[in-house]
């Protein structure tokens, strides 16, 4: 059974389903061309609406946290292909949803969930490197602009939610990335991927992630991606014996299938 | 921001290193803090010690959490908790134990600032060593907002502690499992403080005070269990969540919120036989006659209020203390010198100074210190 998947898995490896073209690099600064889409379970649905400009959404989190974001091709520098991201969401009704939970109820004084705005803006810039592997460079920003008092406090503890909710709960958030994601064969593709994220202080004004992932394609162009990810963050973490703080590490599987045309 | 969500969804099925919560092996040693500098003073002759125990409820004060269901807040500014803290060490330093027991003592919990309470007691009094066994300890807490916990009890000593144990206690079983993960896992603090060459054993304990399944009588048959096989001289000491065997009032507390009939944090009914092993076995740092046996007799020795005198309790007076819930025993041929519930200003004289203490614990915690004299005959 084992050996007969080994062979199942090696001949994917080598021709797979696949079209002829192969799968392509995500998470790049190539935009459109007009009418493509993508979509996964996690990854946001993203249409191009014409060549070089695209809009994005989490159609998961769309109503309960309202977001938006245009892509927009800029051309090219120095090799590299450029493009902004222009985003903003509303994330107070999912923050509101979850109190009980993540939040205080706080059902006998009039503290609250504030109502905030989270302007997002980036550039990304991809190179090609080899015959079809590609180099992606992004730096963007987040800040969370408060529309009514606010009572929540920074979570300071796991590290992916610290940092997805650390526009509204700590101001702001920057994150500096970089992405290499290479062709194996038409039917694979290995990404490698580190981020620095800025953020206010929870306790410390930085995080770390790095994490590597596998994409098999599916189809035409859609397509399975699965790997790991390590996050690096001051969660309050404490070593037992002597009490002093330690940068915690976290370790989570990826996955997801993204479904594509 | 894709990675976010993925890791997100992921996190709660597959996560490694710092678990988000804790549990403990039945039997596990712990590290044993000490103060830079420590030195053991010379031992008394004879030997007597100063002991004590005192819920310090987080370091709260008075501050009405949700869960008392006569506020809503679930955390403090470092601020509030450090001015809490200076009222703690103030009553212990008036008081000078030799040992001192706590429950509901944090060390990194985000409700109280992430302060680390040992080391506040260990540098702000006498107190040299610390053995902290936790029975709260998780990364994150999903339930309003809590996020980080890390709660135990401590033993602290003037006397070298050389053994910190934790003795794993049963878990409720009339929660969900999700909810048990999460919720607290009690335990037993064991420490052996060395006194000269004299060792003795401290245990810390805390039962179950919200459990409609009777986790907390398993619990306390499980510290006697312990008591009983240990062959040092020893000090049992916290808060039993249990009556004194015969109390006039076992009900119909006046800090007993209306709201929290039906909730997670209603308070079970008292059973008043729970407690009388601990009497017909062990010495009561204050005795049944002494106790009384009527309400204005027994009130003299309570040690527990919900609410503190700036609210207005069901009764329609401000609180105060209103039920005995913190013991010290110890077990024959040791005996008792002078003991007290320290409840107002003035209380514990002789043994806080001829005038006894300065301090007002109402507005220290929800529950007030028991002290005595611990005589070691052994």
């Amino acid at each position: 059974m084992t050996r007969a998947l080994l062979v199942a898995l090696s001949l994917l490896f080598v021709t797979g389903p696949a079209a002829a073209q192969g799968l392509r690099a995500r998470e790049t600064a190539e935009v459109g061309p007009k009418g493509s889409y993508s979509v996964g379970v996690f990854n946001p649905l993203r249409y191009a609406l014409s060549d070089g400009f695209e809009l994005q959404a989490h159609p998961l989190l769309f109503f309960v946290s309202p977001n938006l974001l245009a892509r927009v091709g800029h051309g090219s520098l120095a090799g590299f292909r450029l493009a902004g991201e222009y985003g903003v969401s509303i994330p107070t009704p999912a923050m509101r949803l979850s109190q009980g939970f993540l939040f205080p109820t706080w059902d006998k004084s009039d503290r609250q969930v504030g109502w905030f705005l989270v302007p997002r803006a980036g550039l990304v810039a991809s190179r090609a490197a080899r015959a079809s592997d590609v180099l992606t460079l992004r730096l963007e920003g987040a800040a969370g602009i408060p529309l009514t008092r606010n009572d929540a406090t920074a979570f300071e503890s796991v590290a992916p939610l610290n940092v997805l909710f650390a526009p509204v709960l700590t101001g702001w958030r920057a994150r500096i990335g970089a992405v290499y994601d290479a062709s194996l064969s038409p039917s694979w593709r290995l990404r490698g991927y580190a981020d620095l994220w800025l953020h206010g202080r929870q306790p410390s004004l930085f995080t770390v992630d790095a994490g590597l992932g596998l994409d098999f394609a599916v189809g035409e162009s859609s397509r399975v991606s699965f790997g790991a990810m390590w996050w690096n963050a001051d969660e309050h973490e404490i070593d037992p014996a002597t009490h002093e703080p330690v940068r915690s590490n976290l370790f989570v599987p990826t996955l997801d299938f993204i479904w594509a045309g | 921001m894709r990675h976010l969500l993925g890791s997100l969804a992921l996190l709660v099925t597959f996560s490694a290193c710092e678990p988000l919560f804790t549990n403990w092996d039945e039997l596990e040693e712990f590290p044993i803090l000490v103060k830079d500098g420590a030195v053991a003073p010379a031992a008394p002759e004879p030997l007597r010690l100063k002991v004590m125990t005192w819920n310090v409820k987080y370091g709260a004060g008075r501050i009405d959490f949700w869960f008392d269901l006569w506020g809503d807040r679930t955390e403090m500014s470092l601020a509030e908790v450090e001015g809490n803290m200076e009222g703690l060490y103030r009553l212990i330093n008036e008081v000078q134990p030799d040992v001192l027991v706590t429950n509901e003592i944090e060390i990194n919990s985000k409700r109280s600032a992430y302060f680390n309470m040992v080391k506040g007691i260990l540098e702000n009094t006498d107190l040299r060593w610390a053995a902290y066994t936790p029975v709260w300890q998780s990364k994150f807490v999903p339930t309003e907002g809590l996020g980080r916990v890390d709660m135990g009890n401590c033993i602290f000593s003037r006397y070298p502690i050389v053994k910190n144990e934790r003795h794993a206690q049963v878990d409720r079983t009339d929660q969900d499992p999700a909810t048990r993960s999460f919720y607290l896992h009690r335990a037993v603090g064991r420490a052996v403080v060395e006194v000269g060459g004299k060792r003795l054993a401290v245990f810390a304990v805390h039962t179950e005070a919200y459990d409609q399944d009777k986790t907390n009588s398993r619990q306390q048959k499980h510290i006697l269990d312990l008591v009983r096989a240990e062959p040092l001289p020893f000090l049992l000491g916290g808060d039993l969540n249990a009556l004194p065997p015969t109390s006039i009032k076992f009900d119909d507390f006046p800090d007993e919120a209306a709201e929290s009939i039906g909730t997670d944090f209603e308070q079970p009914p008292y059973t008043l036989t729970d407690l009388q092993p601990f009497y017909d076995e062990l010495l009561p740092a204050i005795t049944l006659e002494r106790y009384g046996t009527t309400v204005e007799q027994q009130s003299r020795y309570y040690t527990h209020s919900v609410i503190g005198e700036e609210t207005i309790g069901l009764d329609g007076k401000p609180g105060f203390w209103n039920r005995t819930l913190d013991y010290l025993f110890i077990e024959a041929p040791d005996a008792w010198g002078a003991t007290d519930v320290l409840q107002r200003p003035g209380d514990g004289a002789g043994l806080a100074g001829p005038d006894g203490i300065a301090s007002k614990p109402m507005d220290l915690s929800d529950h007030c210190p028991t002290v005595g004299i611990w005589e070691i005959n052994r």
